[in-house]
Parts: C-alpha cells; structure tokens; sequence
C-alpha cells in the first residue's frame, strides 16, 4: 500500500444528508483526489460543507452513499473497529480548538493516540513525541497542565498529538481559526514545515485567503460541491 | 451501603436483644410430667406458664405437680439429642416466701446451679451475689420479690412450701430476669433443699432443656416428644405471635434494605451518565484519535467500578461508625438483653459489612454498564461539536 501512486483520499460521488426526510443535504457528490504528501487548502462560505467533507474523509463519520477510499482502505467496507484503527493508524485530527484533555499533562495529551493503540507507546514513539514537543517550542511545558498554556501553545500541542502516530494524513478543521492572526501564522508555518519535512499529507480547512494561497492546492466547496480546484503554483504562473 | 450496615445491625441488634429477654429467662424446651388440670407452662396467658400462674391464681394449685419417671434416664436421652447443648433437672412447688411480717406467694424452684446456668443465661441477669451459691442454706430472688419483703444480699428469709415445710435460707443472689412474674416470685434453692420441702425425695418435676441454637427449639421438642408422653413446651411455640412479628419485621428490613440498593445502583448510574455527558467532548476525540468503542466502555465501567469501591468503603466506614457510636448512648437505668441498655441495641457484624460492600461493588459495576454503553456509541463529530 506505500505505493505513491495510490491517493491517499480518494472520495466516489460523496453524498452526505443530514435528519431525516429530506433533511439537510450537506454534501451533493464529491468526487475528490488527494496525492500522499499534498497540502491541500478548503475554503468556502461558512455552511457550505467543508466539515462535513472532512468528517466523512477522517472516518469520523459515515456517509449517506458515495465511498471514501483512505489509504487504499474503503471505510464502508471496515466495521466500527476497522475505522478505529484506520482512524488511529493513518489519521491525524486538528480541530478549531485544541481539545486537550485537562487531566493529563501536555506530554501524555500528545501520547494520547499512542496510549489508546494496543500496547502503549513505544521508546522511538516517546522520543519522537519529544522531539516534535521541542520542535513546536514546548520542550519546557511538557510537565504542564494544558490549562497553564497560552492559546497558542495549546493548539501547538494538539498539532503535536495529531502527529504522534506518524499519520499519512493529518485532517485540520480550521485549526487556526481561534487564534490572532500572528500565532495563526506561526501555526500554519509549522503544518507547512511538518508536511514537507515529514511527506504528510494535510488537508486544511481555512477562512484565511492569505493563509489558503500559502497552500499547495485549493478546494473551493459551495453548497455541497467543490466548484473550483486548483493548483497555487500554476494559477500564480498564469497571474505573474 | 452506609444505610445497608447501618440498618442490618440495628434490625439483629434488636431481634437479639427482644429474643435475649424473650428467652434468655426461660429455657428453650421445658420438659415436666402432665399434670392433671393444670395447663401446660406456655400455654397459659402471660409470661412464665405454670410459674406466673400459680402467683395469682395460687389456691387452684393445690394438687401438687407430677413427678418425673426416671428422670435421670430421661434426662440422658435427651441431653444425647445432636442439637441439645445441656439438661438440668428441676423441682418446682409453689409456696410462701416472709421475712418479718411479710409474707408473698413464691414459686420454690430447686436447683443444681451450676447446671441450671448451662440452660438459662442466668450470668446476665445476676443483679447482685453469685447464683453458684445457691444450695441448702443459700437461695437466689428476684429484685421485685427483694423489694416487696424488704430483703437485700445477705438477708435471712423463711420459705414455706405447701407441704407446709419451713426452711431458712440466706438471699446469696439478686437476679432481674426481665420479666415482671420471675421477678416477684421466684426464688431458687438447691435442688435437694426443694426436694425435701415439697417431699419428693430424689424426685423432680421438670427438665429444663437448651438447644445449641435458639431456633432448635421446637425441632428438639418434637423429638423429645417422639419417645416419651411427658409434656413437652417450647419458646417458639409459646410465642408464635412474637417470632411472627420478628419474621414480619425481617421482611420490613429486606425491603428498605433492597429499596436502599436499589436507590444507590440510581445514584451510582446517574453519576456515571452526568459523567458521560460531562466528558462527551473528551470521548469523542478519545474516539478521533482511534479509541475503540469497547475501550471507552471499560473506562466507564472501571470508572463505575471505582465508584461502587469507594461507596463501599465510606458507607462501611460511616456505617460502622454509627453503629458503634449508638451502641456508646446508654440509658440510664435500663437494661435490654440482660445488659445495660443502650439507646438503640446494635448487633454489628463483619459480615453485613463484607455483604453490603460486595453488593455495593457489584451495583456499581452494573449501574455503570448502561452509562459506559451510551459513552460508547457517542457519536464523535456530535460529541465534538457540541463540547
Ligand atoms: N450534525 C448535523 N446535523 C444536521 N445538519 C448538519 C449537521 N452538521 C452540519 N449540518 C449542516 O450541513 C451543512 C454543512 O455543514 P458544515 O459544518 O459542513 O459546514 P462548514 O462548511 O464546515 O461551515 P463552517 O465554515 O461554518 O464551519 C450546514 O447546512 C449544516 O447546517
Ligand atoms: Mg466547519
């Protein structure tokens, strides 16, 4: 499966309706195409789908029809425990706000997928959980309770706990999308850093334009269907 | 839990205490021969059968009460019975105790007293003096009997039986049996004492029996009427209506005690699922971060485990606690049981504590199961959104 020429999210007519009856209709076919490695930027109008697309992307949620492909795995071919452990295997979650879980210290917040795995976290684990602490600029605040961290800091120890498991995929949902716009910068860098440096595929959920151009590619969804997709290096080809 | 020791020792503590002085005055089983006319000993209203009788209806008993044959072989087939903890032989007649110008109605009852208190907890009811004593010179009565002839340890005493012998005993003991009838009118002599006034000779009237329970008491008494036709009367028969009241009051206990369980297995799981809605957000990105759905419902369940542990341990400790500190209020003056009577008697066991902790422990474990099942069928984007 480390083949790279196998997408690491592939999505088949992903439709997705929420209640029931006729309900809310949040997701109206996406066909989408993700390489290993890409980062890719979503962007859109608020309520147009990007989180639901990302939910059905992260397994987190199942959809109405339609298939999701992570990985070469179909999730609607995995039960309850196959998506765990492809949750828990391939997956990395940021979200809008940090989620740390207040009675464990930031060093055991970001061992945290690695602790609910069989097993526990192993030696190389710890260390590069460590290392990647240091990396973020917390090697000083491990010991430390997630409620003495400035916001900042907070969401750089969730980015951490996303990365614990070595993900392939890392799914972040506005993740700095609670913070000023020079720790949201400073946070956005270090995604960038992390997905050259590591080959990780990111996709990112973005109200920021500034931030969405530093992307690799741009998904633009609007009311259930991406509408525009596109590369950021040969669009600013064609403009220069 | 706290309620669950609390309750079950006060219940034993009282059923003990009510059976102590129900019982501890009188022998389980009485064996005597059948008297022609006279009812049986339990048979009669009130307390002490024969005993309480022949106080108030005196005159009626003139016919002197029938002799045991062979007693002794008797009282050796019985003593051999599997349940019988001890036999000792009695000769009972009614007749006068007067000291001064007093004279009161008494029932003479002659004893072996080392025997005697194998069958009777005589050790609790000894107000004053040493019941051992009591042999040809020296004779045991009750406080109210003391009372009414104005005697006290030490005193000198004439008693007249209705064969119209007269003997002077010394008072060697007080005893206070806890029932108004014994009190007032029975006095114990040596057994041979009590022969030679009532002219028996080496005869006696009654064998007192005791079980090695309480409650063998009529299973001995069938058997002993299985071989002989002596007349044979047991506690339990006696009193029916008394043992039904305990029964029924058992029956009260269960149901508060189940009602109690049964409101903790709520407290417990109300808990538990303030504590599923409390962590949603957290088990939602516990589920993100590949969580298994069983992996959250151990949690709970060790959590809910954790619960019923430390219920446990409080409630028995708290519960402990009470019963001995009830057990420390005396009232003065009183006495329950044969002893010093406290404010509520407590029977406290390592037992009850042991039991309720283990149902504490395994109600916590159950009421957790359906809390920790809703944890884990969270759904995750709702759990994380609404957190
Ligand atoms: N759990 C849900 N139940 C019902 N409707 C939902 C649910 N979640 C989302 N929706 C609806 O689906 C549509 C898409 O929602 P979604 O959250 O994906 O939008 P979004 O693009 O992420 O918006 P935003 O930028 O505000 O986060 C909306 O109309 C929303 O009301
Ligand atoms: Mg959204």
């Amino acid at each position: 499966m480390d083949n790279c020429n196998v997408p690491v999210v592939q999505t088949i007519d992903l439709v997705k309706r929420y209640g029931d009856g006729v309900g809310t209709l949040a997701l109206r076919g996406v066909n989408f195409q993700m390489k290993q490695g890409e980062f890719v930027a979503v962007v859109g109008a608020s309520g147009s789908g990007k989180s639901t697309m990302l939910n059905m992307i992260g397994a987190l949620d199942r959809p109405t029809s339609g298939h999701v492909v992570i990985d070469g795995h179909i999730t609607s071919r995995l039960n309850d425990e196959g998506l765990a452990s492809l949750r828990g295997d391939t997956i990395g979650f940021i979200f809008q706000f940090h989620y740390l879980l207040n009675e464990f210290t930031v060093l055991e917040n970001a061992l945290m997928p690695l602790s609910v795995r069989k097993g526990g976290p192993t030696r190389d684990e710890l260390a590069w959980v460590k290392e990647l602490l240091g990396r973020v600029g917390l090697a000083d605040r491990m010991k430390c309770r997630p409620t003495q961290l400035s916001g900042g800091q907070q969401q750089r120890a969730a980015i951490v706990r996303a990365l614990a498991n070595r993900p392939k995929l890392i799914l972040a949902d506005e993740p700095t999308g609670n913070l000023d716009s020079q720790n949201g910068a400073l946070v956005f860098d270090m995604l960038r850093e992390l997905n050259s440096q590591f080959g990780i595929a990111f996709m990112l959920v973005t109200h920021d334009d500034r931030l969405a151009q530093e992307a690799e590619r741009i998904v633009m969804v609007e009311d259930g269907h991406i509408v525009a997709d596109y590369d950021v290096a040969k669009v600013e080809e064609q403009i220069v | 839990m706290l309620l669950v020791v609390f309750l079950s020792s006060l219940i034993n503590g009282l059923q003990i205490g009510l059976i102590e002085d129900m019982v501890g005055s009188i022998p389980h089983v009485t064996v005597e021969a059948a008297t022609p006319g006279a009812k049986p000993l339990w048979q009669m209203p009130g307390q002490g059968g024969i005993r309480g009788k022949v106080v108030t209806n005196l005159e009626k008993m003139a016919t002197q009460k029938r002799k045991i044959e062979q007693w002794e072989r008797v009282s050796q087939t019985i003593q051999d019975l599997p349940e019988v903890a001890g036999v000792a032989p009695s000769a009972e007649g009614s007749g006068f105790v007067s000291r001064g110008a007093k004279n009161v109605g008494a029932i003479i009852i002659g004893v072996v007293p080392s025997e005697q208190m194998k069958v009777m907890s005589l050790q609790n009811r000894v107000v004053e003096g040493d019941f051992n004593a009591v042999d040809a010179q020296n004779a045991a009565i009750g406080v109210k009997l003391a009372d009414d002839i104005g005697a006290k340890l030490g005193s000198r005493i004439r008693l007249v039986s209705d064969q119209g012998i007269i003997q002077t005993f010394r008072v060697a003991c007080l005893f206070d049996m806890g029932v108004d009838q014994a009190n007032e009118s029975w006095v114990y002599t040596g057994l041979p004492a009590a022969q030679a006034m009532f002219k028996m000779g080496k005869d006696i009237t009654t064998l007192d029996v005791r079980g090695k329970s309480l409650f063998a008491a009529k299973r001995i008494s069938d058997q002993i009427e299985s071989f002989s036709s002596l007349k044979v009367t047991n506690w339990m028969d006696s009193n029916q209506a008394f043992l039904d009241t305990l029964r029924s009051q058992n029956t009260a206990a269960a149901i508060i005690q189940a009602m109690t369980l049964l409101a903790s297995a709520f407290g417990v799981a109300s808990v538990m699922i303030v504590f599923v809605v409390q962590k949603a957000r957290d088990i939602g990105i516990l589920k993100s971060m590949g969580a298994t759905a069983r992996q959250i419902q151990k949690i709970f369940v060790l959590e809910g485990l954790g619960v019923g542990i430390g219920g446990a341990i409080l409630g028995s400790g708290i519960g402990t606690g009470l019963c001995f500190l009830a057990e420390n209020i005396l009232v003065p003056g009183e006495t329950f049981g044969g002893r010093p009577a406290t404010i509520v008697p407590m029977s406290w066991d390592i037992k009850y504590v042991l039991m309720a902790s283990a149902v504490a422990v395994i109600v916590g474990l159950l009421s957790s199961v359906v809390p920790a099942r809703r944890a884990s069928k969270l759904d995750p984007v709702e759990a994380i959104r609404r957190g």
